[in-house]
């Protein structure tokens, strides 16, 4: 079964939480705490066309992906390959995603 | 290693622009600055926030209400699943606009209340300030609209707290902001609302006493600018880890300005958002760096020899740059201040 968008979540790190909670002055307590329980993220369709595209790529054709987000595309390959949801942790996230506006910069 | 925190949590000026002179306002609050977003422009940075995973964001001001641009504003992010919320003064809560902040999701309201009727009216330089804030909160209760109060304790209030709190509880709000008056902006002119360091532990006191009877009342107390920080306070989750401006959250102006809090000095703009991606300012390798890049040769000399020093980083930036012009040097903490006196008893 190829990566679904569904499968894959970007988890924020603790220490970004802890500190969210305690990003005060003009922002109101949260008499909800829902903001609190927001720990993963799903990614959007660019960011998944891109992930899900190289790895079906080094998946089927074994291709390598661009240096740069090498790293990251094998930590996604690893939890696909076991079966599991595909987590994105934040530097990761951000890594793909500083790729992605690169490329486009650079296509412009 | 390259920075990998997210702005969580954006403030966002919606104007300067403001029906109200308070006489404490840290933004100097009143006309609103030249060349504000217009439409296009707002909805163009909402656009942006989904790659950075913005979660939440707190409409600001002046007064939020006065920008014509508000309730597209607001449906713009609730379509991209950002929850919303909005700091207002309560003036224009009518119903209209009730239904608008109900309609557009905003779940969640804060309305600024600094006394009770004739120290409000005061403060706040209208003689209907209070009744008019006062009716617009009931407005918005009766909408489903939950409700947070915003207290900035001065001289002239901080008597009046039990009275603020027993008129809160009857209103139901679900929260309390307790947060110090600190002379920024036009509150450097109200030097007759300063607090003594006595004044301010007596807050903390207050907090500490009111919270059995706020539990009762269903009513979340927070206190905010390092009132509290390491004073053990249920109000403050330990640890306190320092100011999170440029770490997980971050502010915008009116203007299109990025600044790591609303009430930080305009000298710490960190990049306009009409020339560059609120991505390109936040990873920025420069951005935030008073927070970003902090070490304990910065901490002031109110605060290098503090033993919670290392995890707090000198309370918060605002507060300290204000009142001392330096980061990481917080004159007013309520924690140092406790100490001395239980070293002097």
């Amino acid at each position: 079964m190829p990566p679904r968008q569904s499968m894959m979540y970007v988890t924020i790190h603790d220490w970004i939480l802890e500190r969210k909670k305690w990003y005060f002055y003009l922002i109101p307590p949260d008499p909800f705490g829902k903001l609190d329980e927001i720990i993963t993220a799903p990614v959007n369709e660019a960011f998944f066309k891109v992930a899900a595209g190289y790895m079906n790529a080094f998946l089927k054709k074994g291709e390598m992906p661009p240096a740069q987000i090498a790293p990251v595309i094998f930590n996604m390959l690893d939890d696909y390959s076991a079966g599991r949801e595909v987590v994105i942790r934040t530097g990761d996230y951000i890594a793909i995603q500083s790729f992605l506006r690169e490329t486009k910069q650079s296509a412009h | 290693m390259a920075f990998d925190g997210l702005p969580l949590v954006v403030a966002w000026e919606m104007t300067l622009a403001c029906n109200l002179r308070c006489r404490h306002c840290g933004s100097s609050a009143g006309r609103p600055r030249r060349q504000e977003l217009n439409l296009d422009e707002s909805l163009g940075i909402c656009a942006q926030f989904p790659e950075l995973l913005v979660q939440r964001v707190v409409f600001s001001g002046g007064e939020p209400l006065l920008n014509p641009n508000w309730v597209k504003i607001a449906e713009r992010l609730g379509s991209l699943g950002i929850q919303t919320e909005m700091i207002t003064n309560g003036i224009n809560l009518n119903p209209t606009v009730v239904a608008q902040i109900r309609d557009t999701g905003i779940r969640s309201i804060g309305v600024s209340l600094d006394g009770m009727e004739g120290t409000h009216n005061d403060i706040r330089g209208r003689s209907d300030a209070f009744r008019l804030s006062l009716s617009g909160m009931k407005r918005a209760k009766s909408a489903g609209i939950a409700l947070t109060a915003l207290t900035t304790v001065n001289k002239a209030n901080i008597k009046q707290l039990p009275e603020i709190f027993a008129l809160l509880a009857s209103l139901e709000v679900r929260a309390w902001q307790v947060q110090p008056f600190v002379p920024f902006g036009r509150g450097q002119s109200a030097s007759d609302l300063n607090l003594t360091e006595q004044e301010y532990l007596q807050i903390g006191d207050f907090v500490q006493n009111c919270l059995p009877l706020a539990k009762l009342a269903g009513i979340q107390i927070a206190t905010a600018d390092s009132l509290g920080y390491y004073a053990e306070f249920e109000t403050c989750p330990q640890p306190w880890r320092g100011c999170s401006a440029g770490l997980a959250g971050c502010a915008i102006t009116s203007d299109g300005k990025v600044k790591g809090c609303l009430s930080m000095p305009d000298l710490y703009i960190e990049g306009d958002l009409r020339e560059k991606d609120l991505w390109d300012i936040w990873f920025g390798p420069d951005a935030f760096s008073y927070n970003r890049h902090f070490s304990s040769e910065q901490l002031g000399s109110y605060c290098q020899n503090c033993d919670r020093a290392q995890d707090c980083q000198g309370g918060c930036s605002s507060k300290s740059y204000g009142l001392t012009g330096k980061f990481h040097n917080d004159p007013m903490c309520y924690y140092r201040l406790g100490q001395a006196v239980k070293v002097a008893s």
